[in-house]
């Protein structure tokens, strides 16, 4: 795919799809001036091209597309039992942008969506809504960055400052914002905010190299988390999904050790700890596709929908993880 | 694979010559042009008779995962800013009389125009100008596209259209199509490789020697078609993790007498195969 990508293929967002009623909305500007040199072409509805049939996840991977969209409804999802709540009642997540602009071998979007191309939806004003009329029943717990990496994104679709700042003006909200990026600078501008969490996938070095390309290395994410800790945000650690690999407890052993001695274990709010988990038919869909990675192939188990290494495996890779963990971190702050 | 539609004759005449593509004995309803590797076939005018030749054309050519469809041929622009002879890749083609529009995949790079196709029913003149239209207006396009994103992932569909005319269908003539089309016959030969290339970069997972292994074995052990599609999907897991097949090797020399015997034998391959 390398060579086809420097011989025969457009850059990534060489083109801009952008929905007719997207086109009334001053996001829609905003961002299409980042896009100045990409082909626009107007579309009548997103899923006119999110949802042909046939595409190819990969080869749309290596010349992603960009659809500015507007979303009709659904706006906010009830968490889902794969996901930790962190001890949060009231979970919901929300995706104002589908799909990410790296390519982890594990991701379960490659078997949810039909295609590759990352869909923004412009009427934020709308979500924002939705939670506010949530937030007048209680708090809640919402995380905004499952189904894209926002923060990766900043610099092109300034989704994550915007929810930043209405999270600043609505306390009873808990935001959290995932991310393997190592681009806290592109918020670093924004003072921190007590009901914010930024909340950072980490992975052995030999893992990003492997299975998270072309994701930041280890060293800068640290890096970014380091500035973010120092800018007084509040901060999660990821340590999702472990992977099994050749000599994992050496692996993950060296890796703990790096994290905690360049962060400052004392201000860190939590952690959480997860193996690989995705729903069978996600996994299915996606080895019909791939031929080109190991993990996707290794032989999990299949229970009650869902594929994960068999159970005993798991239960060494988290117990592994967990004792590693709490040398630094008290176990109470460790959610599996 | 690479597959061709064109309305007309003139349209096709260039590509049968350059291609050294040799008309079809066996092929009735259509005309058929191949030299093995390119497969072309005479639509007739129109957006049905577009529909019809296209999953015609899918339908009767031998059995590949990388067929590339392109409709090629010429159009009329709605801007007299495009010179009589630019090629056009369209990104978008909309039907307005049927209110269908298609998307083929932008993925590839390339230096040509590319710009929205406009299918009518009926050949489009100045009367069709004075509407808010964009790009070019062609009869094909909506048809072939409709036809193809039916078989085809939308990345190995492809709209070639050459620039005729300025809405003035009348005055286009056979001569003048030939010319056209013969003069992008390189650029169309470029987008062929293209779409080769891409094609190519989708390698099976399993070499011809694995095939005939895992036919052997599936024969020598009396599998039944259910066990060996069992056995495919756990050796192409395999495969992928491991990189070759070469622990199945000593099963290519066992036999069984019974059904029962062979699956015995199965559950012992599989056991190897998943650790």
């Amino acid at each position: 795919m390398k060579n086809l990508k420097s011989c025969c293929l457009n850059d990534k967002f060489s083109h801009v799809y952008v929905e007719e009623r997207a086109l009334s909305y001053p996001l829609t500007d905003k961002i299409l001036d980042r896009f100045e040199k990409s082909e626009k072409i107007i579309i009548k509805h997103y899923k006119d091209v999110f949802c042909r049939p046939h595409q190819d996840f990969q080869l749309q991977k290596a010349s992603q597309k960009l659809i500015l969209a507007v979303k009709e409804d659904n706006f906010l999802y009830k968490g889902a039992d794969l996901c930790q709540s962190f001890g949060n009642s009231n979970f919901y997540y929300t995706s104002t942008v589908l799909n990410c602009i790296y390519n982890c071998d594990y991701c379960y979007l490659q078997g949810m969506y039909p295609s590759a191309y990352i869909t923004a939806f412009v009427n934020i004003d709308d979500f924002f809504d939705d939670v506010s009329s949530k937030l007048e029943k209680g708090p809640l717990y919402l995380t905004i960055s499952y189904d894209t990496d926002l923060l990766s994104l900043e610099t092109l679709l300034p989704f994550t400052s915007m929810w930043l700042d209405y999270a600043a003006k609505n306390p009873g909200l808990t935001l959290e914002v995932r991310t393997k990026s190592s681009n806290f600078k592109s918020v670093s501008h924004i003072e921190s905010i007590s009901n914010v969490v930024l909340a950072w996938t980490l992975s052995p070095q030999c893992i990003i190299d492997k299975h998270e390309a072309p994701s930041p290395s280890l060293e800068s994410r640290l890096k970014s988390i380091a500035a973010a800790i120092d800018a007084g945000w509040n901060v999660r650690l990821c340590f999702d999904p472990v992977i099994m690999t050749d000599n994992w407890q050496t692996v993950y052993e060296d890796f703990i050790s790096r994290v905690f001695s360049v962060l400052p274990y004392n201000k860190i709010n939590d952690v959480s700890i997860g193996s690989f988990r995705m729903s069978c038919d996600y996994l299915k869909r996606i080895r019909k596709q791939r031929n080109d990675s190991a993990l996707i192939f290794y032989p999990f188990e299949c229970k009650d929908g869902i594929a994960r290494y068999p159970a005993q495996i798991e239960k060494s890779l988290l117990d592994n993880m967990v004792s590693l963990v709490s040398e630094y971190i008290e176990k109470e702050r460790i959610f599996l | 694979m690479i597959l061709i539609t064109t309305a007309l004759f003139h349209e096709a005449k260039p590509l049968i010559e350059y291609f050294n593509l040799i008309k079809a004995p066996s092929s009735t309803r259509f005309d058929l042009y191949s030299n093995g590797e390119i497969y072309l076939v005479i639509s007739g005018v129109g957006l049905l008779k577009s529909v019809v030749a296209t999953t015609w054309l899918i339908a009767h050519t031998p059995k590949s995962t990388s067929k590339t469809a392109f409709n090629i041929g010429i159009c009329g622009s709605f801007s007299d800013k495009y010179e009589v002879g630019t090629l056009v890749i369209a990104n978008k083609i909309t039907c307005h009389e049927l209110k269908r529009t298609y998307y083929p995949d932008m993925l590839i790079r390339h230096n040509f125009v590319e710009a929205a196709v406009n299918t009518f029913l009926s050949p489009a003149d100045k009367g069709e100008a004075g509407l808010a239209y964009e790009g070019f207006a062609d009869m094909e396009a909506a048809g072939f596209m409709e036809a193809a994103l039916n078989f085809l992932p939308p990345h190995n569909i492809f709209c070639l259209k050459v620039v005729s005319d300025y809405l003035e269908p009348e005055s286009v003539s056979r001569d003048l199509v030939l010319k056209l089309i013969a003069r992008n016959i390189v650029n169309f030969e470029y987008l062929f490789d293209i779409g080769k290339k891409i094609n190519k970069s989708f390698t099976d997972v399993f070499s011809s020697q694995d095939y005939e292994m895992l036919d052997s074995i599936s024969n020598n052990l009396k599998f039944t078609v259910s066990l060996k599609h069992q056995l495919v999907k756990i050796a192409r897991q395999y495969k992928n993790r491991k990189g070759n097949l070469d622990i199945m090797a000593p099963f290519c020399n066992v036999a069984v007498k019974s059904k029962n015997e062979g699956k015995i034998v199965f559950e012992k391959l599989k056991e190897l195969l998943l650790k």
